[in-house]
C-alpha cells in the first residue's frame, strides 16, 4: 500500500498524514518512502497536490462563479444580446451609447454620493463603536451584548430588511417614525423615502457596513498589545491621545482592508436600493450596479447592461489602485524599521 | 368453463379500462398572471380540459390531454423573464397567457409560434365570433400571434360618499357620467371636482392613478388625441402636442390643483385601494377589472366588508373625461391573450385546448368573475354575463376604446412614458422640460422605431 510504486495522491496523503502524527512516528522499514521521493514529493505536495484537495472545491466555485461570469459579461458586453438572447457581435456599439446615455451622468454621481457618504458613516461608525464596546468599555459582556445588537442589521435577510424599514418609514400616520416625529415634535406625517430617497439609502447601508466594521475593528483592537496602551497611560496620555497617536496607527491594514471592501462592495451593492427606493423616484437614487441591473433585467437590454457592469468594473480597479496609494500600500508593505 | 370466464372477464376489463391504459397522456401546462383574485385565467381550462379529452376520444383517438396549471402572482416582467429563460431551457409551458403587447417581444425572439393557420382551422363557430376589433391585439409583423383571452377598459372610479359629503345626490352623480359620455364635463372639471373636494375636506386626495409602469397611463395621452403607432410602418409614434397635454395633466394633479398625493407612484397597492373604498380619495383612474377584484380580496371599510352590493352603493365609474368641451371621452382596452410556445410538443393540441378555454361559457365566467369584458358577442348573450350589470355598462363603453400597440420596444416606450410622469409629479421637472427629456430618451433608446411628431 505505501510502495513507491503507489500513485503521487497516495504518497502525498501519506506523508500528511504522517508528518499530522496520525499515522503513528514509524512505520516498518518496508513501507517507509525514501528521502529523495519524501523530498520531491513535499516540495511538490506543498506547492501544488498538498493544497489542491482541500482548495480544488473552492477554486472551482470561485473559477465558476466569479471568472466566468466575468468573462461571460465581458463579450455579452460586445453584442446587442436582448430578450432573445441571441449573440449579435455590435463591437464597441455599446460602449458608445455609455458616453450618450445622459441618465447614466445622473447615476455616476448619485454612485460617487452613496459610495463616498456611506463609506465615510460605515467605516467611521464602526471604528467608534468598536472603540466604545472594546476599548472603552471595561465590561466585556456589556461590550459584546452592544456588538451582537449591532450585528442584527447584517445577518437579517436583506428583504426583511427592507420591509422592516419600509414598515418603519411608512408615509402614512400609522409609519412608526411619524408616528414618533408627531408626538415628539408634532411635525406633520412625511414621504421619508419620496422625499430623502439618498439619505435612506445611505442610512440603511450605513447600519449594514457598520455592524462588519465592528467585527473587524474590534478584533483589532483586542489583538494590540496592552503594554503600548498602559505605557502612554503612564505617561499620561488621555484616552483620545491614545486612540490618535497609538491605536489607529497601529490598526491602518484594517482600516485599510475596511475601507477597499466596504468601497467595492458599495459600488456592487444594488439589492437594498431595488427593494426600498427602486433607485427612484426618478433617478434620484438610482446607482450604478442598480442601473446595469435594471437595463438588463427589467428592459431586457442585456449587451447594454453588460457593458455598464463593465464599467463598474473599471472603476473598482481605479478606486482600488487609488486607496492603495492613498494608505501607502507599497509603503506598509514594506518590512518594519525596528520598533512597532 | 373456467378458461372461457377467465377469457371473458380479461376481454371485458381490457375494453372497458385497458383501453384508456393504452391511451398517449400528454401534459400540457398553462401558465398565467394575474392578481390574486383573477385565477379563472388558469381555472377555466379544467372544463376545457375535459371537454378536449371527451372530444378526443370521440374521434378515435389515443391521446388525452392532463393539464398543469401554473399562476403566478407578480410583475409582469418577471413572469415573461420566467418564460424566456423557461423556453431557452426547451420547458416553457405550452399555453403563455399575458397582456399582448408582451408578445411582439416573444415573437420576435421565436418564443411563441404564429397562430394563422390554426384560427382559420378553426375559426367557424368559434374565431369568426370574436369581435373583429380584437384582432389587431392579436398581430404583429402580419401574422397572429395570440388569441385574446379578455378585454378590459380604463375607466375613473369615483367615491359616491365623497360626492355626498359635497351635497350631491344620486340624481347629480349620475348626470355628471351622462356630461362625461356628451363631453360637457372634462379633465379640468374633474380635477376642479377633485379639488373642492379637498378643500372642503371631504377626502383626502381627489384623483389617484395607478402607481407602477403600464400603459394605463396613456389613455391621458390617447384622450388628448394622440396616436402610439403607424398602422402603415408599424413603428411607435411620440405626438409632442399630445404628450404635453399629458404631462401637464399630471403635473396639474400634484401641482396645480393638489389633489394627487406627489408620492403616488410609489404608493402601494393595497393603501391605494383601502383609500379609495374608505373614501380617502375622490377619483381613480384605473381599470375595469378591479370591480370584480375589491370584493374578492378581503377588504373592509369599518365593520362593513366591501362585497358587489357595498360597491354598487358607493362607488360609480364613467369614461375619462374629454380633454375639451365638445371632445369625446376615451378608454383603453388590453386584451390578455394566449400564446403558444414555440417549444411545445404539441401545438395543436394546445391551441385546442385554448379553443375549447374560448367557449362562450367560459369567456363569459372568466369575464364575470375577474371584472373583464368578454372578447366574443356569444358570451354577451349566457345569462351570467346578461345579467351582469357592471359588464354590461363597460361593455357600452368600449366604443370609445383604444388599444396598446404590438411593438417589441413598446416596454421601453411605456417605461419611459412612466419616467415621464415621475419626472413632473415628483422630479422636479416642469411639463416642457420633462417633454424635452422624454424626447430625448425616446430618440437614445428606440432610435429608427419611434417617430416624434409635432
Amino acid at each position: 500500500m505505501w510502495g513507491r510504486d503507489n500513485s503521487f495522491l497516495l504518497h502525498t496523503l501519506k506523508i500528511l498524514l504522517w508528518k499530522s502524527g496520525l499515522m503513528g512516528k514509524t512505520l516498518p522499514k518496508n513501507q517507509r518512502v525514501s528521502p529523495e521521493w519524501r523530498l520531491h514529493l513535499g516540495i511538490r505536495a506543498k506547492n501544488l497536490y498538498v493544497y489542491s484537495p482541500f482548495l480544488g472545491p473552492f477554486f472551482f466555485l470561485v473559477v465558476a462563479f466569479f471568472f466566468v461570469p466575468v468573462i461571460l459579461i465581458a463579450v455579452i458586453s460586445f453584442t446587442s444580446m436582448d430578450a432573445g438572447l441571441q449573440w449579435n457581435f455590435v463591437k464597441l456599439a455599446q460602449y458608445q451609447k455609455l458616453f450618450t446615455d445622459r441618465i447614466l451622468f445622473r447615476v455616476l454621481q448619485n454612485t460617487l454620493i452613496y459610495v463616498s457618504c456611506t463609506l465615510i458613516t460605515s467605516v467611521g461608525s464602526g471604528f467608534l463603536i468598536a472603540l466604545l464596546t472594546t476599548y472603552l468599555t471595561e465590561n466585556e459582556n456589556i461590550g459584546v451584548f452592544f456588538r451582537a445588537i449591532w450585528l442584527l442589521p447584517r445577518i437579517t435577510p436583506t428583504v426583511v430588511y427592507a420591509l422592516l424599514i419600509l414598515w418603519i418609514l411608512d408615509p402614512t400616520e400609522s409609519g412608526l417614525l411619524n408616528t414618533y416625529t408627531k408626538a415628539l415634535f408634532n411635525a406633520p406625517s412625511q414621504d421619508w423615502v419620496l422625499n430623502y430617497p439618498m439619505v435612506v439609502i445611505i442610512w440603511l447601508s450605513t447600519l449594514t457596513g457598520a455592524s462588519y466594521a465592528v467585527v473587524i475593528f474590534s478584533s483589532s483592537l483586542k489583538a494590540v498589545p496592552r503594554d503600548y496602551i498602559w505605557a502612554a497611560a503612564v505617561d499620561g496620555a488621555s484616552r483620545l491621545k491614545i486612540i490618535y497617536y497609538i491605536l489607529m496607527p497601529i490598526l491602518k491594514w484594517p482600516i485599510m482592508f475596511m475601507t477597499i471592501w466596504q468601497t467595492l462592495s458599495l459600488f456592487t451593492t444594488y439589492e437594498l436600493i431595488f427593494l426600498v427606493t427602486d433607485g427612484g423616484p426618478f433617478f434620484k437614487s438610482e446607482t450604478w450596479s442598480l442601473y446595469a441591473y435594471h437595463k438588463a433585467f427589467r428592459y431586457f437590454e442585456f449587451g447594454y447592461g453588460a457593458a455598464i457592469g463593465m464599467g463598474l468594473v473599471a472603476m473598482g480597479i481605479v478606486v482600488s489602485l487609488l486607496l492603495w496609494k492613498v494608505f501607502g500600500f507599497k509603503k506598509m508593505m514594506e518590512p518594519s524599521k525596528g520598533g512597532v | 368453463m373456467k378458461k372461457c370466464l377467465l377469457v371473458v372477464v380479461f376481454l371485458a376489463f381490457t375494453l372497458t379500462w385497458g383501453s384508456s391504459a393504452w391511451a398517449e397522456v400528454i401534459k400540457i401546462t398553462v401558465d398565467a398572471r394575474g392578481g390574486e383574485a383573477e385565477t379563472t385565467r388558469v381555472t377555466i381550462f379544467n372544463d376545457a380540459v375535459e371537454a378536449l379529452n371527451k372530444q378526443l376520444k370521440e374521434e378515435g383517438s389515443d391521446i388525452q390531454v392532463k393539464l398543469q396549471k401554473n399562476f403566478f402572482v407578480g410583475d409582469r416582467t418577471d413572469h415573461m423573464q420566467r418564460f424566456i429563460l423557461a423556453s431557452k431551457a426547451g420547458v416553457a409551458p405550452d399555453i403563455f397567457e399575458e397582456n399582448h403587447d408582451l408578445f411582439a417581444i416573444l415573437a420576435k425572439a421565436g418564443y411563441v409560434i404564429p397562430l394563422d393557420d390554426y384560427v382559420e382551422k378553426y375559426w367557424k363557430g368559434v374565431y369568426d365570433d370574436f369581435y373583429a376589433g380584437l384582432w389587431a391585439s392579436a398581430k404583429y409583423a402580419g401574422k397572429t400571434w395570440t388569441i385574446p383571452q379578455d378585454s378590459t377598459a380604463a375607466v375613473i372610479y369615483f367615491n359616491k360618499t365623497v360626492l355626498k359629503k359635497l351635497g350631491w345626490d344620486e340624481k347629480r352623480i349620475n348626470k355628471m357620467v351622462e356630461d362625461v359620455e356628451k363631453g360637457t364635463f372634462t379633465l379640468q372639471d374633474m380635477g376642479l371636482l377633485a379639488k373642492e373636494a379637498v378643500d372642503k375636506g371631504a377626502a383626502k386626495s381627489g384623483i389617484y392613478h395607478r402607481p407602477s409602469h403600464g400603459g394605463w397611463y396613456q389613455v391621458i395621452y390617447l384622450d388628448q388625441g394622440g396616436k402610439l403607432q403607424d398602422p402603415v410602418s408599424g413603428k411607435l409614434v411620440l405626438d409632442k402636442s399630445s404628450s404635453l397635454a399629458q404631462l401637464q395633466f399630471y403635473y396639474d394633479l400634484v401641482h396645480t390643483w393638489k389633489v394627487t398625493p406627489k408620492g403616488m407612484t410609489s404608493m402601494d397597492w393595497r393603501v391605494i385601494r383601502q383609500n379609495f373604498l374608505q373614501g380617502d380619495a375622490l377619483f381613480w383612474l384605473y381599470g375595469s377589472w378591479e370591480w370584480g377584484g375589491l370584493p374578492r380580496s378581503g377588504y373592509y371599510v369599518g365593520d362593513r366588508k366591501v362585497d358587489e352590493d357595498f360597491m354598487w352603493e358607493n362607488i360609480g365609474f364613467m369614461l375619462v373625461p374629454a380633454p375639451k368641451k365638445g371632445g369625446t371621452p376615451a378608454t383603453l382596452s388590453q386584451p390578455f391573450s394566449h400564446g403558444i410556445s414555440s417549444s411545445s410538443k404539441y401545438p395543436e393540441i394546445a391551441f385546442r385546448l385554448v379553443t375549447f378555454a374560448s367557449s362562450p361559457e367560459l369567456v363569459a365566467r372568466h369575464a364575470i368573475l375577474t371584472g373583464h369584458l368578454a372578447v366574443r358577442k356569444a358570451s354577451t348573450e349566457v345569462p351570467m354575463y346578461k345579467n351582469d350589470k357592471f359588464t354590461t355598462e363597460v361593455t357600452k363603453m368600449l366604443k370609445y376604446t383604444n388599444t396598446l400597440p404590438n411593438h417589441p420596444l413598446w416596454g421601453k416606450y411605456r417605461d419611459l412614458i412612466y419616467q415621464s410622469v415621475q419626472a413632473v409629479e415628483v422630479g422636479g421637472l416642469k411639463p416642457a422640460e420633462a417633454l424635452e427629456w422624454l424626447v430625448d430618451q425616446m430618440k437614445t433608446t428606440l432610435k429608427d422605431e419611434v417617430e416624434i411628431v409635432e
